[in-house]
C-alpha cells in the first residue's frame, strides 16, 4: 500500500508541479516562433531517425533470414542488442572519434562532401540515433522474417511465384503487422532522445524538446519555461506512446530463433547484394566501438585521469545497484500484488481486490508514458521550495532510476510470478513453511532466473543514466556518463574513450547475465 | 589500492555526513580550522589556472583553509548560487561578471563588503562605486585568431560578411558567451537579430563554457574563437609563440569586469573580508593576470612585456542595470536567431 502511494504520488506530484502547482508554466512561449522551431526539429529528426533505422535494417533482416551461409549471425544479432541497450555516451564518444573534427574518417569525408563535413547538427543526431535504433529494427524484422513458416515457403515454391509475387504473398503480410508499432516505437524513443542532441546537436541550431527542458531549467534556470515545455513533452510523447502501443507490441529481448527451416534459395546477384550490405552495416555497428580501443591508449596510460575514473565508477555503481535493486523488489511486490487472484477464479472486477490488482500494474507501467525527463522536472520544481537539491538530489537519482527501470522490470517479472502463482501457491501454501523459509526456500528459487534478467535489464538501463542526472546531479558525485560527456566536450579524446570502454564493459557484465540462459 | 580505500572512505563518510549520525564531531571538526568556501568557476580552478597559487598565498596569511567549489562558467556559477538559495555552503563567490552584477543583487544573493574602496586602488577608469561587488580582473571580448593560417578581419561587419569558421560559447552559461550578446546588442542594436542569423551561418558550434571552445579552437577546428583580448599573452609566455593573435575590431570592444562578493549567508565574513582584500593586493593582481590571462584592476601592477604586446581596444557596452532589464530579451531572440 505504502509502495502504490510512494509511486503514483511520485507522478502526481510530478503533475501537479506540472499544472502550475508551485510555478505556473510560461504559456506565452506557445507565441515564440523559437517553441515551433524546437518542436518541428524533434519531430523532424525522429521521423527521419526512424524511417531511415527501418528502410536499412529491411534488406539486411531479410539477407539474414533468406542467406544461410551468412557468417557470424547469432553473434551479430547479440552485438545488435548490445548496441540497442548501449548506453548512448559510449556510442557519442565513438562517433566523435570517428567522425568528429579530428576523427579517422574525416579526412575522406572531408573529401566526399567537400570542406563542410561537421558531426554535430543534424548528421551526427541521425548518425547516433539509427545506430542505436537499427539494431531493435534488424532484430524485429528477423525475429518476424524467421516467422514465417518452412510449409508456406515450400507452398510458394510450388506455386512458382516469382520474388516479387512472393514478397508481396508472403512476406509482406508477417512485416505488415509490426512495422507502424516499430516505426513507432524507434519514433519514440528519439523523440524522447537527450543524451546524443545535447553532446552532438552542435548549438541551439539543433535541439530537441528534452534538451529544450534541461537548458531552460539549468542554463537559464527559468522553471516556468521548463514546466511549459515539459507539459508539451508529455503529451505529444504520451499520447504517442497511447497510440502506437495499440498497434501491437515488439519482440526485442527473445533470443535469436535458429533458423534450421527450409529457405528458397535467393538468386546470386541477391545474395551477394545482401552479403555487402551486411558487412556496410556490421562495419557502421561496430567501428564505432572498436576505435575506442585505439583512442584510449594512444597518449599512454600516463595522463589518463584514472582517480576520476574510478570515483565516477563508483558513484555509477552505488546508483546503478541501488536503484536496480529498489526496482526489482518493486516489480517482485508489485507483480504478486497484480497477481494475487487466480485465473481459475472469476475475476471479481468490482471488487477491491479487483481494484488494487489493476492499480498495481497502473503504478508499475505508467512511467512508461511519462518520460524521464518530465518526471525529474515536475518532481524538482514541485520540491525545490522545501528541499535543498545539492544535499538530496542522490536520494531523487536512485528512486527516479528505480521508476525508470519499474516498467521494464515489471513486465518481464509478472508472468514467471503469474505461472508461480497459478501452478505453486496452493501446493506450496500447503506446506505451512514459515513466511521466511516460504521465501527463500520455494519462491525465490522458482523466480530465480526472471529476477536475474530483470536485475540485469535494470542495471544496463540505470548505468546508462544521463537526463536524471542531468536535473539532480552534482559534481562532486558525478556519474560515468556525465564524466565521459565532459570529457568529450573538453575534447579529452583518450580519456573519455578509456571512460566508455570501461562503462560498457560494465554494461556487458549485466548483459551476460541477461543472454544466460 | 590505498586511494581505492581513501575513496571508500569518503564514500562512507559522504553517507554518514548526510545522515548526521557525526553531528558532534562535525563541530569538533569545524572548530580546529577555520575554512573558507569560495564558490567559483571551472577555469579559474583548474591546475594551469590562477586558483591554486592564490589557495597558497592566502593560506600562507591566513591560518584558514580555503576550499574552492566549481561550476562549468560564470552564469552557471550564478544559477547554482540561486538554486541553492539559502543553503549554500558559499562564503564567498568569486567570478561573477559586471553584467550580472545587478541581477545577483536583486535576487539577494550577496551582501555589503564594507571596505573603504578609496583604499583600494582600483584603476579610476572603471569608476568602481559598488558597495557589495569588488572587481578582481578585467578583459575586452575579442576573437582570437591563428596568425599562420587566417588573414584577420578589422571589422565585425567584416566577420560576419567572410567565410570564416567561428566558435562562441553559449550565453546562457557562458561569460564570454554572454559577452558576446552584449557586444552585439551595442554594435546592432536594433539590427542585432540579423547579425545573429549571419552569425549561425559562420557558427562551427557553440560550446557550454570556454575551455571548450578554446580546445576546439586550437585543435584547428575554427578560424576565431572567442576569448580575450589578453588571451594571446598566454601563448606568448607559456609557449613562447605568436602564432595566436587577437583581432582588433574598428566598431569596439565589449569589457569585462569579473567580480567577487561576500554571499548573504556566508559563515565566514571577516575570512571572507580578508580574502577579498587579499584578491586586490598585488600579488594576488599578478597571479591573477599571468594564470587567469586577464587584466589587473589595480593600478600600477607589474606586468611581463607580453601584455604589452596586447590588442588596446576600446570599450563599448551598457550599464549592468541596463543589461539586466535587457539580458532574457537578448537571449530569446539570440535563441530563436540561431536556431531558424
Amino acid at each position: 500500500m505504502l509502495l502504490l502511494a510512494l509511486l503514483l504520488g511520485s507522478s502526481g506530484l510530478a503533475l501537479l508541479a506540472l499544472t502550475g502547482w508551485q510555478t505556473a508554466p510560461q504559456v506565452q512561449l506557445w507565441q515564440d516562433p523559437w517553441f515551433w522551431q524546437v518542436l518541428k526539429f524533434t519531430l523532424w529528426q525522429a521521423v527521419l531517425s526512424s524511417f531511415i533505422s527501418v528502410l536499412l535494417a529491411l534488406p539486411l533482416a531479410r539477407a539474414l533470414v533468406m542467406d544461410k551461409q551468412l557468417p557470424a549471425k547469432a553473434t551479430f544479432l547479440r552485438w545488435c542488442l548490445l548496441c540497442f541497450v548501449m548506453p548512448s555516451l559510449i556510442l557519442i564518444t565513438g562517433l566523435v572519434v570517428m567522425f568528429g573534427f579530428t576523427g579517422w574518417l574525416t579526412p575522406f569525408l572531408n573529401l566526399v562532401f567537400g570542406e563542410g563535413w561537421s558531426l554535430y547538427g543534424l548528421t551526427g543526431i541521425l548518425l547516433a540515433h539509427v545506430f542505436l535504433n537499427l539494431p531493435l529494427a534488424i532484430r524485429v524484422l528477423t525475429s518476424q522474417w524467421g516467422s514465417i513458416p518452412s510449409s508456406v515457403w515450400k507452398m510458394a515454391a510450388q506455386l512458382q511465384l516469382k520474388g516479387w509475387q512472393r514478397f508481396l504473398l508472403v512476406e509482406w503480410p508477417a512485416l505488415r503487422s509490426v512495422l507502424p508499432a516499430l516505426l513507432g516505437f524507434i519514433f519514440l524513443l528519439c523523440f524522447n532522445s537527450f543524451a546524443v542532441v545535447l553532446a552532438l546537436g552542435g548549438g541551439p541550431a539543433a535541439t530537441t524538446l528534452e534538451v529544450a527542458i534541461f537548458q531552460a531549467l539549468k542554463y537559464n534556470f527559468n522553471p516556468s519555461e521548463a514546466l511549459f515545455l515539459a507539459v508539451t513533452q508529455l503529451i505529444v510523447a504520451g499520447s504517442l506512446f497511447w497510440f502506437f502501443n495499440r498497434w501491437g507490441k515488439l519482440e526485442w529481448l527473445a533470443p535469436a530463433s535458429g533458423g534450421q527451416t527450409w529457405r528458397p534459395a535467393t538468386n546470386l546477384f541477391t545474395r551477394w547484394l545482401g552479403r555487402g550490405f551486411y558487412l556496410c552495416i556490421a562495419l557502421y555497428l561496430t567501428l564505432p566501438v572498436l576505435g575506442l580501443l585505439p583512442t584510449a591508449i594512444s597518449q599512454g596510460l600516463a595522463g589518463l585521469p584514472w582517480l576520476k575514473l574510478l570515483k565516477a565508477s563508483g558513484w555509477s555503481l552505488l546508483f546503478a545497484l541501488t536503484a536496480s535493486l529498489l526496482a526489482v523488489l518493486m516489480a517482485l511486490q508489485l507483480s504478486w500484488m497484480s497477481s494475487t487472484q487466480p485465473a481459475y477464479l472469476p475475476k471479481k472486477t468490482n471488487s477491491l481486490e479487483g481494484f488494487i490488482t489493476r492499480l498495481a500494474a497502473l503504478a508499475a507501467l505508467h512511467h512508461l508514458i511519462i518520460p524521464g525527463m518530465v518526471l525529474s522536472v515536475g518532481l524538482y520544481i514541485f520540491f525545490m521550495p522545501f528541499i535543498n537539491w545539492m544535499d538530496w538530489g542522490w536520494l531523487a537519482i536512485i528512486w527516479l532510476n528505480a521508476l525508470i527501470a519499474l516498467p521494464f522490470a515489471f513486465s518481464q517479472l509478472k508472468p514467471a510470478v503469474f505461472t508461480y502463482q497459478v501452478n505453486y501457491q496452493r501446493l506450496a501454501a500447503s506446506l505451512g513453511l514459515p513466511f521466511g523459509m516460504y521465501w527463500w526456500r520455494v519462491v525465490l528459487p522458482y523466480l530465480k532466473p526472471a529476477l536475474e534478467r530483470v536485475a540485469a535489464i535494470s542495471l544496463v538501463l540505470t548505468l546508462g543514466d544521463f537526463a536524471i542526472f542531468g536535473i539532480f546531479g552534482q559534481p562532486n558525485y558525478t556519474t560515468l556518463p556525465w564524466l565521459i560527456y565532459e570529457l568529450a566536450g573538453s575534447y579529452q579524446l583518450a580519456a573519455a574513450a578509456l571512460a566508455s570502454l570501461w562503462l560498457l564493459g560494465l554494461a556487458f557484465i549485466g548483459l551476460m547475465l541477461l543472454e544466460r540462459k | 589500492m590505498d586511494k581505492v580505500i581513501l575513496i571508500m572512505k569518503q564514500y562512507f563518510s559522504y553517507f554518514l555526513w548526510r545522515s548526521f549520525l557525526l553531528l558532534p564531531l562535525f563541530f569538533i571538526g569545524s572548530l580546529s580550522a577555520a575554512t573558507l568556501n569560495v564558490y567559483t568557476y571551472s577555469s579559474f580552478t583548474s591546475d594551469w589556472g590562477p586558483g591554486p597559487k592564490l589557495k597558497k598565498a592566502f593560506e600562507d596569511q591566513c591560518d584558514c583553509k580555503l576550499n574552492y567549489v566549481s561550476s562549468d562558467d560564470g552564469v552557471s556559477l550564478l544559477n547554482r548560487l540561486r538554486l541553492e538559495g539559502k543553503n549554500t555552503q558559499a562564503d564567498v563567490v568569486v567570478g561573477l561578471d559586471d553584467a550580472l552584477m545587478t541581477e545577483t543583487r536583486s535576487l539577494g544573493l550577496v551582501q555589503p563588503h564594507g571596505l573603504n574602496l578609496a583604499d583600494l586602488k582600483l584603476k579610476p577608469e572603471l569608476n568602481w562605486q559598488a558597495a557589495d561587488f569588488i572587481p578582481f580582473d578585467l578583459g575586452y571580448f575579442a576573437f582570437v585568431y591563428d596568425r599562420q593560417k587566417t588573414q584577420p578581419v578589422h571589422s565585425m561587419a567584416e566577420l560576419l560578411n567572410s567565410n570564416a569558421r567561428i566558435i562562441y560559447q553559449d550565453p546562457r552559461t557562458s561569460t564570454p558567451g554572454q559577452g558576446l550578446l552584449i557586444w552585439m546588442q551595442a554594435i546592432y542594436g536594433e539590427q542585432a537579430e540579423q547579425a545573429w542569423q549571419k552569425m549561425r551561418q559562420r557558427t562551427v558550434t557553440v560550446t557550454k563554457g570556454w575551455s571548450e571552445a578554446y580546445n576546439l579552437f586550437l585543435q584547428g577546428e575554427a578560424d576565431y574563437v572567442l576569448s580575450y583580448s589578453s588571451s594571446p599573452a598566454y601563448h606568448l609566455m607559456a609557449e613562447k609563440s605568436d602564432r595566436y593573435a587577437a583581432v582588433l575590431f574598428s566598431e569596439g570592444h565589449a569589457r569585462q569586469v569579473e567580480v567577487a562578493a561576500l554571499t548573504k549567508f556566508s559563515k565566514q565574513l571577516e575570512l571572507g573580508k580578508q580574502f577579498l582584500t587579499f584578491l586586490l593586493s598585488e600579488e594576488a593582481q599578478q597571479i591573477i593576470a599571468v594564470n587567469n590571462w586577464m587584466l589587473p584592476v589595480r593600478e600600477g601592477v607589474e606586468l611581463p612585456d607580453a601584455f604589452s604586446q596586447l590588442i588596446q581596444p576600446k570599450a563599448i557596452g551598457f550599464t549592468p542595470e541596463e543589461i539586466h532589464q535587457q539580458r532574457q530579451a537578448w537571449i530569446r531572440q539570440w535563441r530563436s536567431a540561431v536556431s531558424r
